[in-house]
């Protein structure tokens, strides 16, 4: 997210008593027509019901965010003060993390008003645009402002990126570091963090970690959603002969990209100092097929470990950079047919709705038992996805 | 698990609308006219309301506000959606905020107030007004009632993407156009605003603050009410409108987003990647209808093309867009359009055309719970077959149907009916086709041993040989303006022009070109030691090839194929769709080749290609 230049002007809005709506300063000045302003005002000095409420109206090529205030004293001449701050950006700017920012700024104006008078003051009339001025500048170009307002009272803002619902961690998941160790170390993590951050290496799943690390499992967990959202992790499927991968027509990427090329070289190569051929790589990924497992490329003539590739480090890779994805086994028994005493413990996980993952998660069972026990069943479908 | 399918089934419903809203301002007032719909708790919310803002003593002594008091207030400040509906605001707020100055008629309108949008259009009908009274006043009628503005409203969640909240606009905008101008023809909006004020009136007549039961009368009686009724009901349900408003103007609406993501629920789709998908129709691509031949064509309006009902009704999913082009007697671009517009509509999507050697897999968002509505839909449709059974069978990469179905199934109606199961999964987005794309690689640096000692010796010699042909032909090579006679996936690349026998025609030209200038740089040539035929395979080698890297090249050549000239004239031909970017098929449209050949040129040269299989970015809607 770029602040630069986003918010075009600010103007504040009163209810003055006898001309009603006006712009009383604006910064930078005429940005706002009286035209414009007259048009839509009734979104501006807003009627009581609306009020606190954070208001954006786009109209005239131009979005404006404000939230209308209304402070009741008698002192006021209509007995009330009625304002409202508001930005104005151009049309296509997504405004949504500006709304907290204008609503805080409402907040401050309120209390400054309350406790200073600082809005109804006729000899403050000079320090409104000057405070605007600071804040427009302090948005634009740093994304924040700290003004000091009073001996009590500093007006503290920030854009702030919106923040998505922290993506959720399975027992079963392996976590990999998407840039150097080194790198992720040198910030200050708190001390769980960088107790657990030795023992993630791409291999072991959170529940290892965990175990190993002897952290509590939950507090894995919510610091490796940390390391997620600052994009120093990626989650990946647990590594296993068994696994079945697909590419996907992101495998392009591959051939056309050469630094995604010698990165890839560089992470599946099995001593740094032999990197394989490119094409042998290319070859090794083109393998994967639905119904290929890990296994069967392994025992193939020209198995990776032929041609100086670590098999682990390339279904990391190709995981990691969306060239492959992992095909789940979701087992299903069909409606209506006897099925044998053997998988009555787990029928429950049969509804098509749990892959193999899941179920040997829940019920402890090894994928090896629990494709025997499936095999052995007759009544019983798996789908491939 | 639970808590993802229900964030999915939040989000599939965030694409619908809260309400719709129908509001006039005239010459008495602003109105709210018509919402929809309604909740059961708006009879008593408007009551405490006035409560706070009006029931206090205008007399009692106003204790001075603090900061407390406001943060209280703040904190007592609702979402005005609850359960799906539209609440907290009384039909006067309404009014008053949805009906705009006049500087904002006849442009877009849109309002976020917290966590609600509106959007609207709104259009102002004074022009009609004043021409009216100007009637009014030969009439004398004083107590005319004229409505001077209105606005078609839908109220949104504010979280919605951009381009969804557009397409909401753009029926505002098509429903408040239509009301305007069935004012003008018929005063529809005056005659159905009467009806509507009337239904109010009596409500609020008989004295309880009762605001559902207006608005039931409304639906009920007046037709306006209910064609707005009917528009949010439908773009809750399948996201397509289609009326004709008073039976005169047409309302023609689809929301790409629901329509794409009907068998997906959950998924968000970008309007970008659905014009990105359009882009990529080409003509060797066939369509399948996503209903059947009757419903479409009953969808259609009275006035739609005859072109569009003609290729309906002819194309079947074994036909490509060129047969249907020569059959419908249209050229590819207009069949294009139509198909474009009819997979926008979501009436048709695109596939391969069916046959035998596709290969189809399980595709990764299909639903696979046991209970589902789609199995009891498939079971319905197939009886005595299981959707699972059938899916199981697509976990791996199949064809159609297995040469052992044929000796299980030996009656020729089973066979057909499990076409249709295919036909009915693709319908449902549950099978992908898989489709094998070649790239062109250096071949591996240590040679295999099969080879003979003879070959081995012509590898090394040609091998030499190609560098000093290189240097001696590229530079003449180079200046030839038509050296990139192979750089054909530009022309490809575009919708347009896919008239493949002209740019073949073209490429083969300049071939004969390139062959027939030939001798004459043999005369510069320094290799005139070596045998003439030699010589003449290395031109035609290093013509054909001079497009590609030194090293590719040499390793082409080395394949033993590459001493066949038919054969490396066919490769080299091919070159350009060695990129991981074509598949089999494509080749086999574009080049006019059979498979069998096909397969076997590829055969020939599989030491300097790999093959890869993934589906189609067409026919695949991701």
């Amino acid at each position: 997210m770029n602040p630069a230049k986003m918010i075009k002007c600010i103007f504040l809005a009163e209810f003055h008593h006898e001309l009603g709506p006006i712009i009383s300063q604006q910064v930078p000045e005429e940005y706002v027509s009286k035209e414009m302003f007259d048009a839509i005002q009734n979104f501006i000095i807003t009627k009581p019901e609306l009020q606190n409420r954070l208001i954006t109206m786009t109209s005239f090529g131009n979005k404006f965010v404000g939230c209308p205030i209304s402070i009741d004293n008698d002192k006021y001449k209509r007995n009330a003060l009625i304002f409202n701050v508001c930005f104005t950006f151009d049309e296509d700017t997504n405004t949504a993390h500006y709304g907290p920012v204008v609503k805080k700024l409402a907040d401050y104006m309120t209390q400054l008003e309350i406790e200073l008078e600082f809005l109804s003051k006729p000899e403050n009339v000079s320090k409104i645009p000057e405070f605007l001025q600071e804040v427009l500048d302090g948005l634009n170009s740093n994304g924040s402002c700290n003004i000091n307002m009073a001996e009590s009272c500093t007006v503290h803002l920030k854009l702030a990126t919106t923040i998505h619902e922290p993506i959720a961690v399975g027992d079963h998941d392996v976590p990999i570091l998407t840039v150097p160790k080194d790198v992720v170390m040198r910030h200050q993590w708190d001390l769980t963090t960088q107790q657990m951050l030795h023992y993630i290496d791409g291999m072991s799943h959170v529940m290892k970690i965990a175990a190993e690390a002897d952290v509590e499992l939950n507090l894995v967990k919510a610091n490796l959603q940390n390391l997620l959202y600052y994009k120093f992790l990626k989650l990946v499927p647990i590594f296993q002969y068994s696994n079945v991968y697909c590419v996907t027509r992101q495998i392009n990427k591959l051939m056309e990209h050469t630094h995604l090329q010698q990165e890839c070289l560089k992470f599946v190569a099995k001593s740094e100092r032999n990197l394989p051929e490119f094409r042998d790589v290319f070859m090794l990924y083109c393998q994967f097929t639905p119904g290929t497992t890990v296994k069967d490329i392994c025992t193939r003539q020209s198995n990776p470990h032929n041609l100086r590739v670590d098999e682990r480090k390339l279904v990391q890779f190709g995981v990691m950079k969306g060239l492959m994805r992992r095909m789940h086994q979701y087992p299903v028994v069909l409606p209506g047919q006897p099925s044998t005493s053997r998988v009555q413990p787990i029928l429950k996980w049969l509804d098509g709705r749990y892959n193999f993952d899941q179920i040997c998660c829940e019920t402890g069972l090894s994928h090896h038992e629990l494709q025997e026990k499936i095999d052995a069943d007759s009544s019983i479908v798996t789908c491939w996805k | 698990m639970y808590e993802w399918s229900q964030s999915c089934l939040t989000m599939a419903c965030d694409l619908n609308p809260v309400a719709i809203i129908l509001v006039t301002s005239g010459t008495r007032g602003n109105r709210l006219l018509f919402r929809y719909p309604y909740c059961q708790e708006q009879e008593t919310k408007p009551k405490p309301k006035k409560k706070t803002n009006c029931g206090q003593n205008p007399y009692a002594l106003k204790i001075a506000e603090n900061l407390q008091d406001v943060k209280k207030e703040k904190s007592s400040i609702t979402s005005f959606v609850k359960d799906g509906v539209l609440t907290n605001f009384s039909n006067n707020t309404l009014a008053n905020i949805l009906i705009v100055k006049s500087d904002l008629c006849g442009k877009k309108f849109s309002v976020e107030i917290d966590d609600v949008r509106f959007v609207g259009f709104p259009i102002s009908l004074q022009h009609l007004s004043r021409d009216s009274g100007l009637q009014g006043s030969q009439s004398s009628s004083s107590r005319q009632h004229f409505i001077l503005s209105v606005n078609v409203v839908f109220v949104l969640r504010v979280r919605m993407p951009e381009s969804v909240v557009s397409c909401y606009q753009e029926l505002a905008q098509q429903l408040a156009v239509a009301i305007a101008h069935e004012e003008k023809r018929c005063q529809y909006l005056n005659r159905e605003a009467k009806i509507m004020v009337l239904a109010f009136e009596e409500a609020s007549v008989s004295g309880d603050n009762d605001m559902v039961s207006p608005l039931r009368q409304i639906i009920d009686r007046s037709r306006l009410g209910g064609e707005l009724k009917s528009v949010f009901d439908s773009l809750a349900q399948s996201g397509q409108v289609l009326f004709y408003l008073n039976q005169w103007v047409e309302i023609n609406f689809c929301l790409p987003h629901k329509i794409h993501a009907m068998h997906t629920p959950g998924r968000v789709i970008q309007l970008e990647s659905i014009y990105r998908y359009l882009s990529s129709v080409r003509p060797y691509h066939g369509i399948l209808l996503t209903k059947t031949e009757k419903e479409v064509l009953n969808f259609l309006p009275l006035d739609a093309s005859p072109c569009l009902i003609r290729l309906i009704k002819l194309t079947t999913p074994i036909k490509n867009l060129k047969t249907l082009a020569l059959e419908t007697d249209l050229s590819i671009t207009q069949i294009y359009q139509l198909v474009c517009h009819m997979i926008y509509w979501g009436f048709a999507m695109l596939i391969y055309p069916l046959c035998q050697s596709n290969l189809y897999v399980l595709s990764a968002s299909a639903n696979t719970a046991a209970h589902s509505d789609l199995s009891k839909e498939f079971s319905l449709h197939f009886p005595g077959l299981h959707l699972h059974e059938e899916m199981s069978r697509f976990s791996f990469p199949s064809p159609m149907h297995d040469a052992c179905d044929i000796m299980a199934y030996p009656s020729p109606g089973l066979l057909d009916r499990l076409n249709q199961v295919v036909v009915w999964m693709l319908q449902h987005r549950l099978l992908n086709q898989l489709h094998t794309y070649v790239n062109l690689t250096t071949a591996r640096k240590k040679e295999p041993s099969s080879l003979t000692s003879h070959s081995m010796s012509s590898t090394l010699s040609s091998n030499s040989s190609v560098q000093v042909v290189e240097e001696s032909y590229l530079s003449v090579l180079m200046e030839d303006p038509r050296a990139s006679t192979l750089d054909r996936t530009a022309s490809m690349s575009d919708i347009a022009s896919v008239n493949s026998e002209e740019s073949c025609g073209h490429s083969a030209a300049n071939y004969a070109s390139q062959l027939s200038k030939s001798p004459s740089q043999e005369a510069n040539s320094d290799c005139s030691v070596v045998a003439e035929e030699t010589k003449a395979q290395w031109r035609v080698q290093d013509t054909l090839l001079n497009e590609l890297k030194p090293q590719i090249k040499a390793a082409i050549l080395r394949c033993p194929a590459s001493r066949n000239p038919d054969d490396l004239h066919l490769f080299a031909k091919l070159c350009p769709y060695f990129n991981g970017k074509h598949h089999l098929e494509e080749m086999m449209f574009y080049e006019n080749l059979r498979r069998t050949l096909l397969n076997a040129l590829l055969d020939k040269f599989k030491e300097v290609l790999i093959f890869c299989s993934h589906e189609d970015p067409a026919t695949s809607l991701l």
